[in-house]
């Protein structure tokens, strides 16, 4: 490979995941070597504990083909252990004395038995053994085990890579390999004959060195190119002019490069680390508030648990237009990294909480922080991108949103299992503490803003954005759902029924890891095939029944699966909708509301979709309370499918007219 | 550039030691948690079984203080699984009441026993009264030498894996960094007499040969026009 910044990216991921692999091939060894003894180990403890049950009943006097209700007792035995296909007394020339067998196993004693696992147990009577207790156990119940077992695995090794390729790509923002990108990109370009000037790069050295002398060069042809067609054109000179238009063409002469700056990629591992710090909360954060809660006069339980969740999101969602402004004069840099503080403090506090009043403070100072956070990353992308590159430039900020959401609910979950809910808090924090320590070293300094602040979103622009039908329906009957059934159900409702049910944080992580799973892997695809605007409508609508209908599996299937799915189809329905919805807002603002700025249209929009993550949990909250978590879900569910086809059939026809304002744009 | 090998590779290695470390450390856990959970699960049918025999002799009217046929059965269940370190009845009032380990007969139950993994059922009588509690004690120090040799497996490929693979990027790191090096220093000058790596000679100098044909085309032919 010629791009050596690649190849060491490249070989670097590759040594990793044979490090990764290395080790989850042993962990399945290991794994297979104590799980699977310990799965025969059950069926031994249940052999012998029969067998001495009946030498008892041998030793009172009572024949072994004369014991009543013997096969009652093995009945009940298979009842109590589900992986049992069969348990039998067999006398010392094989004959059964007493049998039971699981429904699906009933005939299965001299047919099938090369496909079981058999533990047997001597009855002895004077030290002379006199019969046999024999449990089978099918050798499917095994796989299933080893089965398990690999899936686990994997599920840990995709979570680890990707934490380990987040953790490279810090590797290579720090400042000298910023400038080995920075100079590899520029051989590269010109290798292919592009003379698009590049961002220049800060720094001293060799490597900045050899970056300017590039740098000069290509701006030395770039000038000469323009002085010469200048002179063409004085001349009038047809022919050259057209030699040097197709040079023009050829190395992008005349054409400015839109690529978001290389440096542009030292935000990604803060903002990873520190969303990972929270996402590592939610599988045991709800069942963490409900140990505290403690009722409050007027208000149902599940809303006092309901309270902190609501509190958080609430704080996030309206914190966040005034601390847009608040961290441009600060700095965004600086902002972020204070942000990083504050949260750490949180969590610390969070993890060291004895009652509901401290955990709620707590919370409350995580979400200030978190809140400043997420609006000095944005920020510090926006100021370094033009309308060109700010597109990838922000999805280079949600993908690493969705890494983390994908990786930290598994990671909490199992830290939570291990160590306790409290350490979990405390690791929350250490990874916001190492958030902090990367946009120290990585971020660079903010540029002076020459164009004035962007103004915070006013009451007045939502009234006006409300007023408009179809902007109406796609943000409070698509946008605002979404995130309520996101919050509301899936990480409020989900976690406390799981928990409810016995199931450990590890499990409810695994599950809750899927919505980040389908998100990361559908987002970029639809992006790119619901770019077509006549699309867009229907992406939206589907979207949104989808994500509705997905309460169903919690009814349809046993937990964990119905959750699981629940979560997976909710995530694959926001991945469907989420970017054409965030297209379809600009669209339907130029179209309808042609003298708002499109800051404003997306400002409302975004601060709709936040007051969604706080009411989602309080209507939930409300009407589980009121009536039955079951009620709230569905209530959701059906808000979600009445919001998003209402929309459909207010959009009818859009495709077209939305199209022309896009063309207008 | 020897400095920029060192730097990457003084980067790279914390973060590759973090990144295999947390996969090990996770593979352990999920190991550590089934493991546990396995044991558990049969400790838990242990303790089922016992209630389900105390709650039936509750029903027929007899006390469970009274239920004294049931130390058997203790100590039957106890002996038909080497993990188990006792299993316990255990009054409402926290006393056990029998044990399959006869020292534990009459003290109090702990909720907390660092040298046990605990399960428990409920005893409860027909009128919807919790009774007493059955607890199953797995033997931690027994669950513990099952979990090390995994652990010990997986720790030992983990740093195998670490070794090999600073090895194996420190080797890459240093390569990578010598071709750049070559690739720089290989220098040339442009027609414009810039000082530029060599490989970039031959596409300025397309551009720059391009334009310079132009010229001599000019010059060849009378100066621009002025204007009228």
């Amino acid at each position: 490979m010629r791009r050596f910044d690649g190849a060491i990216l490249l070989c670097v991921t590759a040594i990793l995941m044979a490090g990764l692999a290395a080790i989850s091939w042993q962990t399945v060894r290991s794994a297979e070597a104590i799980l699977l003894p310990a799965l025969e180990q059950k069926a031994d403890t249940v052999a012998r504990s029969l067998s001495s049950l009946v030498a008892e009943a041998v030793d009172y006097g009572i024949p072994l083909d004369r014991m009543v209700r013997a096969d009652e007792v093995l009945k009940d035995a298979i009842a109590e252990n589900g992986d049992f296909a069969y348990i039998a007394v067999d006398d010392k020339s094989g004959r059964t004395l007493a049998f039971a067998a699981a429904d699906a196993y009933a005939d299965i004693r001299g047919e099938d038995d090369a496909a079981m696992r058999t533990v047997t147990a001597p009855i002895e009577r004077n030290g002379q053994t006199i019969a046999v207790v024999v449990v089978g156990t099918p050798d499917e119940v095994a796989r299933t085990v080893v089965r398990e077992l690999w899936l686990d695995v994997a599920v840990l090794l995709v979570v680890a890579l990707l934490v380990a390729l987040e953790l490279i790509t810090f590797a290579f923002s720090i400042p000298s390999a910023v400038m080995m990108r920075g100079l590899a990109q520029r051989l590269d370009a010109l290798r292919r004959g592009d003379f698009r000037p590049h961002l220049p790069l800060a720094g001293s050295g060799p490597l900045a060195d050899e970056v300017t002398a590039v740098d000069t060069a290509i701006a030395r042809t770039r000038e000469d190119h323009r002085l010469l067609r200048e002179e063409a054109m004085e001349r009038g000179d047809e022919a050259a002019l057209e030699e040097l238009d197709r040079l023009a063409a050829r190395h992008q002469l005349e054409v400015a490069r839109h690529e978001p700056p290389v440096s542009l990629v030292a935000v990604r591992a803060p903002v990873f680390l520190f969303y990972l710090a929270e996402e590592m909360t939610r599988p045991f954060l709800p069942s963490y508030i409900e140990s505290m809660a403690r009722p409050i006069a007027g208000l149902s339980v599940e809303f006092v648990i309901a309270l902190p969740i609501i509190l958080f999101m609430a704080l996030v969602a309206f914190l966040q237009p005034s601390l847009n402004g608040w961290t441009e004069r600060i700095g965004r840099a600086r902002s972020l990294r204070g942000g990083a503080v504050i949260a750490l403090f949180g969590y610390l506090g969070t993890a060291g909480a004895t009652d509901m009043s401290q955990l709620i403070l707590c919370r409350a100072i995580t979400a200030i922080g978190f809140a400043t956070v997420f609006v000095s990353a944005q920020g510090f992308i926006v100021d370094r991108t033009g309308a060109e590159s700010r597109a990838r430039g922000i999805g280079l900020f949600v993908s690493a949103i969705m890494a983390a959401m994908l990786c930290g609910p598994p990671i909490g979950g199992i830290v939570a299992d291990r160590l306790g809910v409290s350490a979990a808090f405390v690791m929350s924090a250490a990874m916001a503490l190492i958030a902090y320590l990367c946009a120290l070293v990585a971020l660079q300094r903010d540029p002076k803003r020459t164009t004035p602040p962007a103004r915070a979103v006013r009451m007045s622009d939502v009234m006006a954005v409300l007023r408009q039908p179809v902007l109406f329906l796609l943000l409070i009957g698509c946008a605002l759902p979404s995130k309520m059934i996101l919050i509301g159900v899936c990480f409020y409702f989900l976690p406390l029924d799981l928990a409810a049910d016995g199931f450990q944080p590890a499990v409810i992580g695994r599950v809750l890891m899927l919505y980040g799973l389908a998100m990361l892997i559908l987002v970029p695809m639809i992006s790119r095939v619901s770019d077509e605007r006549s699309k867009r409508v229907p992406y939206v609508v589907f979207g949104g029944v989808l994500s509705g209908l997905a309460v169903a599996h919690l009814f349809l299937w046993p937990q964990p699966w119905g959750g699981a799915l629940m979560v997976l189809q909710i995530g694959l329905a926001q991945g469907i909708s989420t970017t054409p919805q965030s297209a379809l807002v600009g669209e339907l603002g130029r179209l309808h509301l042609p003298e708002l700025s499109e800051g404003g249209i997306y400002g409302v929009f975004r601060l709709i979709e936040r007051t969604g993550t706080a009411v989602g949990p309080a209507m939930v909250a409300l009407i589980w309370g009121a009536a039955s978590g079951e009620a709230a879900v569905v209530a959701m569910g059906v808000l979600l499918v009445v919001g998003a086809l209402l929309f459909g059939l207010a959009s009818t026809g859009l495709g077209e007219r939305t199209a022309a304002a896009g063309a207008g744009k | 550039m020897g400095k920029l090998s060192l730097t990457l590779l003084v980067v790279l290695f914390p973060l590759l030691a973090a990144s295999l470390a947390l996969g090990a450390y996770l593979n352990y856990a999920s190991v550590r948690n089934s493991y546990i959970e396995m044991v558990g699960t049969r400790m838990q049918t242990v303790a089922r079984r016992v209630a389900s025999d105390a709650q039936v002799a509750l029903s027929m009217g007899m006390p469970l203080a009274g239920q004294n046929a049931l130390e058997r059965l203790l100590t039957r269940e106890a002996a038909a699984d080497p993990m188990i370190r006792s299993v316990d009845v255990v009054a409402a009032d926290g006393t056990v009441l029998f044990s399959s380990d006869p020292v534990r007969r009459g003290t109090r139950e702990q909720e907390s026993d660092p040298m046990a993994e605990r399960r428990m059922a409920s005893i409860v009588s027909a009128f919807d009264t919790t009774e007493g509690l059955v607890v199953t004690r797995a033997s931690r120090p027994a669950l513990d030498a099952a979990l090390a040799r995994a652990g010990g497996g997986i720790l030992t490929v983990a740093v195998a894996a670490l070794s090999l693979a600073a090895l194996a990027i420190a080797i890459v790191v240093v390569l990578a960094v010598r071709g750049l090096t070559r690739r720089l220093t290989d220098r040339a000058a442009t027609a414009a007499g810039e000082e530029v790596p060599a490989e970039m000679v031959p596409v300025i100098a397309e551009i720059d040969e391009a334009h310079a044909a132009i010229r001599s085309r000019w010059a060849a032919s009378r100066p621009p026009a002025t204007g009228s």
